[in-house]
């Protein structure tokens, strides 16, 4: 005499369940997002890097990233300064160059003085699955390109507080010795010492690539991992930026930028210094998907989706054939009742 | 001797053997569906993101990092259990041979397949709207199949507002696709975004709406419900007042609304489907458990196990079939 069998159904539900706590203990995804999707364009030629406003990048049409306000840590911002910002991207075989363009009444580029803040703009790449986009998290990092006004303006001269205050008396540059005529090096200004990135008295990028993995971990890389290269350009109320990096990037602190990837998961932030934005406060976008292209998209390109399209088709094929050859035990009434053909 | 009551006719002498694709089985895969959406929604996209705004000193990391551990599994599950309830939709509409359902279910079947290939493949344009196009399908598919559906007529205009709820976000990606591919210009996915979120919340309130109208009628006051039904619409209202960011960022977060909807109307479409749901699901427990289903998934969500499972949802609501108490099944201890 057998005791009582768990019903097939619920068999393999249990067996689901057992197989989504292995599934997640072994870190395979099985869920993809379907979000807004940027599409990389290809350039055969060099990328338009250093002209933001060059007609390649008007040859692309842009994705609208819708922005909200930053409310989950202080400094908040609770209405997004801007609505949105426009996203275009541009890939040959070497680099990768991503545009971001919005509209901004004021070009603030200047940090000089104690009550006045930089335009700016970040992207940020997810360095793993699972990860936060709230500055990440420790199972997941970010590799952030962080464009500030103020560095691209820096970029022909450094300005200091000498150019807004001609005359303030020069109180940082001690004689080097007792009684030379000539100042010394700059050994009271302690952010240089330090190598504070903040303090170079030379820019060499007008974007900063840092990481983070949560709250309060934002840290710049080290100056041979600076590999981002900026160029911005205000005209007409409309500013454009331009950030780009070599695609083959071996720096595990990066992100990897490959056309053989799935997509890369980005989110955007914009900071308007005309109105006190300054660290998280700012406006952001939720994730998005950055595709690079790998080449003229052909049908053959699309191999592994045409297979799981046609697996899907024949599977449900089999299943309607296998089903319509089963004793009809067990249907309940179908639309209207017994009478209709529903049970055996 | 004795019979096996499957549906509402006795099948024969006593040797029923369970099926995977009967009405039962059906039923409760449906029910695990609802749990595994719960689930991810309470753990992964609630509870989960909330450990954001917790330090991140012992024991909370610990504590953080053992929900996210369950978070990450009940995410993993919903797209499995889906799986399975596909499955066994398939193999009853062959059974039934109903051919429309059928087309719905292929279509549902190239979704899913879709979702899982996208893990691992760029997106592709052509590809992305191929997937819109087939959640339109099978949403529109969905909304004709209302009028069949068990419940109440306001229940199934509800069912309907919430197909046109995944209907509405997917065409505004599949015109805005097209349009670039075609180098057009003009955007229409945001507008049909927030339109989205008005028929999801419409939706809520509707089929919210039909149970708690039951539960006015004399004889049949559920005390427990409507206290139920009040304390989620005040919890909504309480968290927005005392902290209208955190509470807004979540509400992006777990169920994919932006704030384009005011939040005492979302308070009222939350308060009207907890203590609402429940009272319908005695009457039209199908309609009830997948518009929960739908409800659960959020609107608008990314996460391709999240788009399977609301389109299961809307295709289960609208099922004209029904299970009536057996042995196994006692719908009067439903919950």
């Amino acid at each position: 005499m057998s005791g009582p069998t768990m019903p097939p159904a619920r068999l393999l539900g249990v067996g689901a369940f057992g197989l989504a706590v292995l599934l997640s203990v072994l870190g395979v995804p099985v869920t993809s997002a379907q979000g807004t999707t940027i599409f990389a364009g290809r350039a055969d030629g060099t990328l338009p890097t250093d002209s933001p406003f060059d007609p390649a990048w008007d040859g692309l049409r842009p994705t609208d990233v819708v922005l909200s306000g930053q409310p989950v840590t202080p400094p908040m911002r609770i209405e997004p300064a801007f609505p949105s910002i426009r996203v275009r991207s541009l890939v040959n075989d070497e680099r990768i160059a991503i545009l971001l363009e919005w509209d901004d009444a004021t070009r603030d580029e200047s940090v000089l003085a104690v009550d006045s803040f930089s335009d700016a703009a970040a992207i940020q790449f997810a360095l793993g699955d699972g990860t936060s986009i709230c500055m990440g998290q420790q199972a997941g990092g970010l590799n952030i390109w962080h464009w500030k006004a103020d560095w691209a303006a820096d970029l022909t001269g450094r300005r200091d507080l000498e150019d807004v205050h001609p005359a303030m008396p020069d109180d940082a540059h001690f004689p080097a010795a007792p009684g030379a005529e000539n100042p010394g090096p700059d050994g009271f200004l302690s952010g240089q010492t330090a190598g504070n990135p903040r303090s170079a008295s030379i820019r060499t990028s007008s974007v900063e690539d840092l990481n983070a993995v949560g709250f309060g971990t934002l840290t710049t890389q080290v100056p041979e991992g600076q590999n981002v290269h900026g160029a911005s350009e205000f005209r007409d109320g409309v500013w454009r930026v331009v950030m780009s990096r070599p695609l083959s990037d071996d720096d595990p602190n990066d992100a990897v930028l490959s056309p053989a990837n799935p997509a890369t998961v980005v989110a955007f932030a914009v900071w308007d210094g005309s109105r006190g934005d300054r660290d998280g406060q700012k406006s952001v976008s939720t994730w998005l998907a950055l595709s690079l292209p790998r080449g003229p998209i052909g049908f053959l390109d699309m191999w592994p989706f045409f297979m799981l399209l046609t697996l899907a088709l024949l599977l449900s094929g089999l299943v309607l054939f296998y089903g319509a050859r089963q004793p009809a035990i067990g249907l309940g009434w179908p639309n209207g009742g017994p009478d209709r053909g529903g049970d055996a | 001797m004795h019979s096996a009551v499957v549906g509402a006719r006795a099948v024969g002498p006593a040797r029923h053997r369970a099926s995977f694709a009967d009405a039962a089985a059906i039923d409760w895969l449906t029910r695990l569906l609802l749990v595994a959406v719960a689930l991810d929604l309470i753990f992964t996209r609630l509870v989960v993101r909330l450990a954001i705004f917790v330090p991140k000193g012992e024991p909370w990391a610990t504590v953080s990092a053992a929900l996210g551990r369950f978070g990450a599994a009940t995410d993993a599950f919903v797209p499995l259990v889906a799986l399975l309830l596909l499955g066994a939709l398939l193999l009853r509409a062959g059974r039934a041979g109903r051919r429309g359902e059928a087309l719905t279910l292929v279509a549902l079947a190239i979704v899913a397949a879709g979702g899982f290939a996208l893990i691992h493949l760029p997106p592709r344009p052509v590809v992305v709207i191929v997937l819109d196009s087939l959640i339109v399908t099978v949403a529109l598919g969905s909304a004709l199949r209302a009028r069949g559906a068990q419940g109440p007529v306001i229940a199934r205009v509800g069912l309907v507002a919430l197909a046109a709820a995944m209907t509405l976000p997917a065409i505004g990606h599949t015109v805005d696709l097209v349009s670039m591919l075609a180098e057009l210009s003009g955007a229409i996915a945001l507008t049909l975004l927030v339109a989205g979120q008005l028929a999801f919340v419409g939706g809520a309130v509707l089929v919210g709406l039909a149970g708690a109208l039951d539960m006015i009628s004399p004889g049949r006051f559920h005390g427990r419900l409507l206290v139920g039904g009040a304390a989620a619409a005040g919890l909504v209202v309480l968290a927005a007042v005392a902290a209208p960011e955190t509470s807004g960022a979540i509400m992006i977060w777990s169920i994919g609304l932006t704030g384009a909807i005011p939040v005492p109307v979302v308070a009222v479409a939350l308060g009207l489907a907890v203590a609402g749901l429940p009272v319908l699901h005695r009457r039209a427990p199908m309609l009830a458990m997948g518009t929960s289903i739908v409800l659960c998934s959020g609107y608008g969500l990314a996460a391709s196990g999240l788009v399977l499972a609301g389109l299961l949802g809307l295709f289960v609501a609208g099922s004209a079939e029904h299970s009536e108490p057996g042995p196994a099944e006692d719908w009067s201890l439903a919950p």
